[in-house]
């Protein structure tokens, strides 16, 4: 007798129990403590094209100053990692990470034939198929693999759409972007009407029938926003923050994460971006400011995570949908480029230096070469930090790489 | 399982395609005038007919150096003239050329583009995209500001073939940095366009395989003249107004029609409006109204005669803020609408519009005794099908108008015609706000 969860729970625990032996029933309790501490990933995407040289410095090797002669990061104001590269000084808290053996850095990060338009590169990154449109995303794929269809949280957006990374086929991943306001409003002036109201949306939604597949997710995600409105405010609520973040949105949206990891809510993936890294013109301030917020707020949310002990099971995953040009243009900024390193942060991950710098001397049209393809990461997260089947989801098998 | 014949509601269609919806005023106009003329209509506005609404803008007195000030107005416009097509297609090119306060931080700049797009939008789209070169929105939106001879900077020379003309895949990596040099020198000083002649450079350049001194206006008519920008911008027009996935023939007719008439967008929309598919089921009922399009049509058919300051906040967290679109590609539209907080956030403007009319009696549309009396509802099926009528085309299965029933009689299922006059003023209130406010929320009111 095959006896899932889900199945226990439609039966009702109480019948169940007196159905099954005391071998099964210790499985079937030992389940939900499980699940209770499955593994977290955070992805955030650094919208726009994060420039790659002025995150991981290149400081050792002088063709970096004769490209950059005005937006090179002087080598006195670099945190070295060692004799030939290091942080931004913005990444103070990065580094510190590193330090612990907490942060990764994996190098020349890219994928063959490299696209320079923001919204190609980036959907090639969410879908991990560069050579053909996919409708469907790599966690998207993950969710509808692993998913039960009665998750109402299988992943949270806290973007404002749904990035193409979270397109699934069967499973609608929920979107808040304002947790404040994730609620359904009735007339205040009518409160004793409010239940009626709830039950005759249901039913309408219910009833509501259409071929056209659009107009459908308009059934799917409407109910499952007011599902999932019940449910929200008891996981964010009564949630103690311990450690200090930075007061602005990315920031306070980590407060979010950290709060419903706490509260063990059952999302596996939560999905959260930064923007305004497209930094053609006037590039030093704009990226120090963003980058000091990166590393500042993710750290915060390190913190936070570890004093509510559940920082083992997170891992950040930080990338951009493409690294900049490594020579400046006339504005003090950069244009679109190719390869970039990517960050993973997280307790239990092997903190290192991984992969090759990509070499400024060997460039492809005035642009990085990469040497490690996005996938593999995606894969080693795939397989080894969340137990799931990364040929499936990416369609063969890459590389494993060390830092799970 | 549709129980509309849609030939009846063509021009509730048009309206809510080549506008923002309708109140029933607009639809004895236009139903008055016929399909044909109304398309007509739309198509080339007739500026007296706003004179009364300049006169309430001009007493607004509206500061068009404050961006929440330029939503407010903008909103107004949508809402309340008299020419909507003029209002829907400076959306669209807001959309298209999507440039952000975010990044300009300059509202008179956001303001001037947008009247930009008022004044050109009809009119032939070489003379629009020459515009935006000499727009110093779009300038310091796309870096133009610093694109100097010898170093040029790539940011609008790329974006000007992959999301305003052609679409990726039909330019190389050095057209992108052939076109920059062209651009170079096309600047901005203070409100106004600057050429800076001692930084353009005036080199040979080969750009979509042409060769010669091209500067900006050179490569603009280039692009123009591109067969793949008709079909490009035949594209977007077809998604915009007619479909979310357009059908490779609606598009052709319209390239078509931009290809022989050196790209007039008028011309175009009157292909369009007049097209057999655009009119049929294909098209009808068959899109996901934006959140301008939802709340702006849900101010009109209520009659509000406001546009409170809250509205650009609403629209924001239904995903469009206007002045703010999400990148240089703009609002993708269709299914990216529809999130579970996008949603939410369009079901408590539909909540917050109908308690604040009870706040404020005066003129109230849905004031529950006018209203009864006004249109003689006496009865649930009376008045379900009073609204299903005017929100939604009667676009409405049986088993859902047994659910507003339901909601009506509290499930008592002996009691589904129910004569209103039985009821205290209190509940007649709730029952009615309630069930417009399901309406506004149902998934029948967010197709267009």
């Amino acid at each position: 007798m095959k006896i899932s969860r889900r199945n226990i729970l439609k039966a009702g625990l109480g019948l169940s129990v007196a159905l099954l032996d005391s071998t099964q029933l210790l499985n079937v309790l030992a389940k939900p403590q499980a699940n209770k501490t499955k593994n977290v990933l955070l992805v955030i995407q650094l919208l726009g094209g994060n420039d790659g040289l002025n995150t991981i410095i290149p400081y050792g090797d002088g063709k970096y100053y004769d490209l950059r002669p005005r937006i090179g990061i002087r080598q006195n104001e670099v945190i070295q990692i060692n004799n030939q590269i290091g942080f931004h000084p913005s990444l103070e808290k990065f580094a510190k990470l590193y330090q612990d053996k907490q942060l990764a850095i994996i190098q020349g990060v890219g994928y063959p034939n490299p696209n320079l338009s923001h919204f190609r590169s980036l959907e090639i990154w969410q879908t991990a198929y560069p050579n053909s449109i996919a409708s469907t995303g790599w966690l998207g794929r993950y969710i509808d693999e692993t998913a039960s269809d009665d998750n109402l949280f299988p992943g949270i957006n806290l973007d404002l759409a749904l990035p193409k990374s979270l397109s699934a086929n069967k499973i609608i991943v929920p979107s808040i972007a304002n947790f404040p306001d994730f609620k359904f409003n009735v007339d205040s002036h009518f409160q004793n009407d409010e239940q009626s109201q709830i039950q005759a949306f249901k039913s309408i939604y219910k009833n509501f029938r259409t071929k056209n597949s659009d107009l459908n997710l308009i059934k799917h995600t409407g109910i499952g926003a007011l599902e999932s409105t019940f449910k929200i405010p008891d996981m964010v609520a009564n949630y103690k923050i311990l450690t200090t973040y930075p007061n602005n949105e990315f920031a306070n949206k980590l407060k979010y994460i950290a709060c419903l990891i706490a509260n063990n809510c059952e999302s596996s993936i939560y999905n959260l971006s930064l923007s305004g890294f497209d930094t053609h013109a006037n590039q030093a301030y704009q990226q120090a400011n963003l980058l000091k917020n990166l590393s500042d707020s993710l750290y915060a949310f390190h913190q936070d995570l570890e004093a509510h002990k559940v920082s083992d099971n997170v891992m950040t995953l930080i990338f951009s949908e493409f690294g900049r040009r490594p020579s400046q243009n006339d504005g003090q900024g950069t244009d679109h480029g190719t390869s970039q390193p990517v960050l993973i942060i997280g307790s239990k991950i092997k903190g290192n230096l991984y992969g090759q710098y990509p070499s400024l001397s060997s460039l492809d049209s005035g642009n990085l070469k990469h040497d490690l393809d996005f996938r593999s990461i995606y894969a080693t997260i795939l397989d080894k930090w969340l137990n799931a089947d990364s040929q499936a989801v990416l369609g063969r098998n890459y590389e494993i790489l060390p830092f799970v | 399982m549709k129980t509309t014949n849609h030939n009846e509601y063509l021009i509730q269609h048009l309206l809510r395609r080549a506008g923002f919806g309708y109140n029933q005023m607009d639809l004895d106009f236009f139903q008055n005038l016929g399909y044909g003329p109304s398309v007509d209509y739309l198509l080339y506005p007739d500026p007296h007919n706003d004179n009364d609404l300049n006169d309430i803008l001009s007493k607004e007195n509206f500061d068009f150096t404050n961006i929440e000030n330029v939503k407010r107005w903008w909103l107004m416009k949508m809402a309340f003239t008299k020419n909507p097509l003029q209002e829907k297609i400076t959306l669209f090119w807001h959309g298209h050329f999507a440039t952000s306060n975010a990044k300009v931080n300059q509202t008179p700049l956001m303001y001037f583009q947008n009247q930009t797009f008022r004044n050109k939008g009809l009119s032939h789209f070489k003379d629009l995209l020459q515009a935006m070169l000499y727009d110093p929105a779009m300038i310091r939106w796309l870096d133009n500001q610093e694109n100097n001879v010898g170093k040029p900077n790539e940011n609008f020379s790329r974006e000007v073939m992959e999301l305003f003309t052609l679409g990726i895949g039909h330019y190389t990596e050095e057209d992108v940095k052939q076109g920059a040099r062209a651009f170079t020198g096309y600047h901005s000083r203070g409100f106004n366009f600057y050429f800076d002649k001692n930084q353009h450079d005036y080199g040979e350049k080969i750009y979509l395989e042409q060769t010669g001194k091209f500067n900006g206006n050179d490569i603009v008519k280039i692009l123009a003249n591109q067969p793949q920008c008709a079909n490009f911008i035949a594209y977007k027009l077809c998604k915009f107004f007619a479909s979310d996935k357009p059908s490779n023939s609606l598009v052709n007719d319209l390239a078509l029609t931009y290809k022989k008439n050196n790209g007039n967008i008028t011309t175009m929309l009157y292909t369009l409006f007049n097209h057999d598919e655009f009119k049929s089921p294909v098209c009808y009922r068959n899109k996901i109204k934006s959140p301008v399009e939802y709340a702006i049509g849900t101010i009109k058919t209520l009659e509000k005669k406001k546009i409170t300051s809250d509205l650009p906040k609403y629209l924001a967290s239904m995903g469009q803020d206007l002045f703010y679109p999400p990148s240089v590609k703009g609002w993708d539209g269709g299914t990216a609408w529809i999130a579970s907080d996008t949603l939410l956030a369009r079901y408590n403007f539909a909540n917050q519009i109908i308690q604040n009319k009870m706040d404020n009696l005066e003129n109230d549309y849905i004031l529950p005794t006018i209203l009864i009396k006004k249109y003689n509802l006496n009865t649930s099926n009376d008045l379900i099908s009073y609204f299903s009528e005017l929100f939604i085309d009667n676009d409405m299965n049986p088993d859902i108008h047994q659910s507003f029933c339901n909601y009506l009689n509290d499930n008592d299922n002996n009691n589904d015609i129910i004569n209103f006059t039985s009821w205290d003023d209190l509940k007649l209130d709730a029952k009615l706000r309630g069930i417009i406010h399901l309406f506004l929320t149902s998934p029948m009111y967010n197709i267009a």
